[in-house]
């Protein structure tokens, strides 16, 4: 009772196609006896196959052709692809799915709320990068398929990329700079008259205050401060590592994007919560035009969906922007040059 | 340096000459394991995982031919050059001497240092 050997030969022509499995294995099963004595020990046996190799190698031997999902010349860009993919998709799970579970926690407790907030948030942010690896795999899968019969891969020398701008790689110190300044002052200065409640419309009656009322609903401006408070560091240290780096490289532009990527989605999410307006506010405007409160606040909506698109389309058009100028800028011959120059002075 | 690194750039040299060294062996018909025995005995032995896949590869592209004997109690497939073999040995055997003297010229023989 010994089957070593056919085994070994199945687990071979298994892997092959099947119109080649009956003839590879009766001629393999001939070739490994043959290297034997009539009566093998099982000792004997076991030197051989090892002579041949893993069934698995032997197999793609057989084929001849290496099967590739996604071949060594499309592997750099998917990985590139991948990586940014993942950041977006990641990104964006963190923030919507955080602010979701926020707004609409199942547990009493607030211990429960914050587990049940970073299980949920870590969940949904599995659940995309899972989908970002299966839409960039199957893209790149298809591609590769599409150049496999040399179709796509003969090239143009007029299609080829026009060299980097030396003076565009570098990364603007000063639009960063006032990016900067612009988020620690402003940005702080919004969020703080977020917290204490004071973004409001002020009536003046006969250059005397009279009535200020409240534009938002507080109870949705607390839950958004914190997270508020938290895209403003994230665009803040993203400038400051723009400032350190000085150039578009990957992480620069990684955190880059996640930042901006952050402050559109929490921004679209803020002005498109139901109940965002102050009813009080709501009431007084609506009174001051002499219209109804349900078709002020159609009219509102409208606004603020339009809003969310362009703030959406905008951040869009800047994720392909940076995205196109870092590509771009991936073969610093001339920063290499410049190198050499000045080691030999 | 690594002894990987030396082993790597030997099996890629010897793999360009594997398949003048097999085709120059099918004048005759030979079965996978008689050309393996014949290829150790003169000293240019090639892996039996390599070998046999390789003498397949070969009859799928018209190189070889082959039948099978049943008469002995164990069926044995036999390979011989085609035609077309005949011709592309003729080719890569030139092509090789070809190189060969090249090569031997821009090295210039080897010197023990």
């Amino acid at each position: 009772m010994n089957n070593t050997i056919e085994r070994y030969v199945y687990d071979v022509v298994r892997r092959l196609p099947a119109n080649q499995r009956a003839e590879v294995s009766l001629e393999l099963e001939s070739n490994i006896r043959e290297m034997l004595r009539d009566e093998p020990t099982e000792q004997e046996i076991e030197e051989v196959l090892q002579s041949l190799g893993h069934p698995r190698t032997l197999a793609s031997d057989y084929r001849g052709n290496k099967k590739y999902l996604v071949g060594p010349e499309w592997f750099d860009d998917y990985i590139t692809v991948l990586k940014i993919v993942a950041i977006v998709f990641g990104a964006i799970a963190l923030v919507s799915g955080g602010i979701t579970h926020a707004l609409n926690p199942d547990s009493e407790t607030i211990f429960g709320i914050i587990f049940e907030i970073l299980g949920k948030t870590l969940g949904d942010i599995i659940d995309s990068l899972f989908q970002a690896f299966a839409v960039v795999t199957f893209i790149f899968i298809i591609v590769d398929r599409a150049n496999k019969d040399g179709r796509v891969m003969k090239f143009e020398t007029k299609n080829l990329p026009n060299l980097p701008d030396k003076t565009k790689k570098n990364i603007s110190r000063l639009g960063t700079f006032i990016s900067l300044i612009v988020n620690l002052t402003i940005g702080s200065l919004f969020i703080y008259l977020l917290y204490k409640n004071m973004v409001s419309i002020i009536w003046i009656d006969g250059g005397i205050v009279n009535n200020t009322l409240p534009l938002f609903n507080p109870s949705i401006v607390q839950t958004f401060v914190p997270i508020f408070i938290a895209v403003l560091l994230l665009n803040v240290s993203s400038d400051i590592f723009k400032l350190l780096k000085g150039q578009w490289t990957a992480s620069v532009t990684a955190l880059h994007l996640a930042a901006r990527v952050m402050q559109a989605i929490v921004t679209v999410l803020f002005i498109t919560q139901a109940s965002l307006l102050n009813p009080d506010f709501v009431q007084e405007i609506a009174t001051f035009f002499d219209v109804s409160v349900n078709s002020l606040l159609e009219n509102i909506h409208i606004v603020i969906i339009i809003f969310a698109i362009l703030i959406s389309v905008g951040a869009f058009a800047e994720i392909i922007s940076v995205l196109f100028k870092t590509l771009k800028h991936k073969i610093p011959v001339e920063m290499f040059k410049d190198e050499l120059k000045k080691e030999r002075k | 340096m690594s002894s990987d690194i030396y082993t790597n750039y030997l099996v890629e040299l010897k793999r360009g000459t594997q398949i003048i060294v097999v085709l120059s062996q099918l004048f005759d018909k030979e079965y996978g394991y008689s050309l393996l025995q014949k290829l150790i005995d003169k000293g240019v032995a090639i892996e039996a995982g390599t070998l046999y896949p390789l003498l397949r590869r070969l009859e799928s592209q018209g190189i070889l031919i082959s039948e099978w004997d049943t008469t002995m109690n164990r069926p044995r497939k036999y390979y011989s050059l085609s035609e077309e073999g005949l011709k592309l040995y003729d080719y890569l055997l030139d092509e090789y001497f070809g190189m060969v003297k090249d090569v031997s010229k821009i090295v210039g023989g080897k010197n023990n240092e």
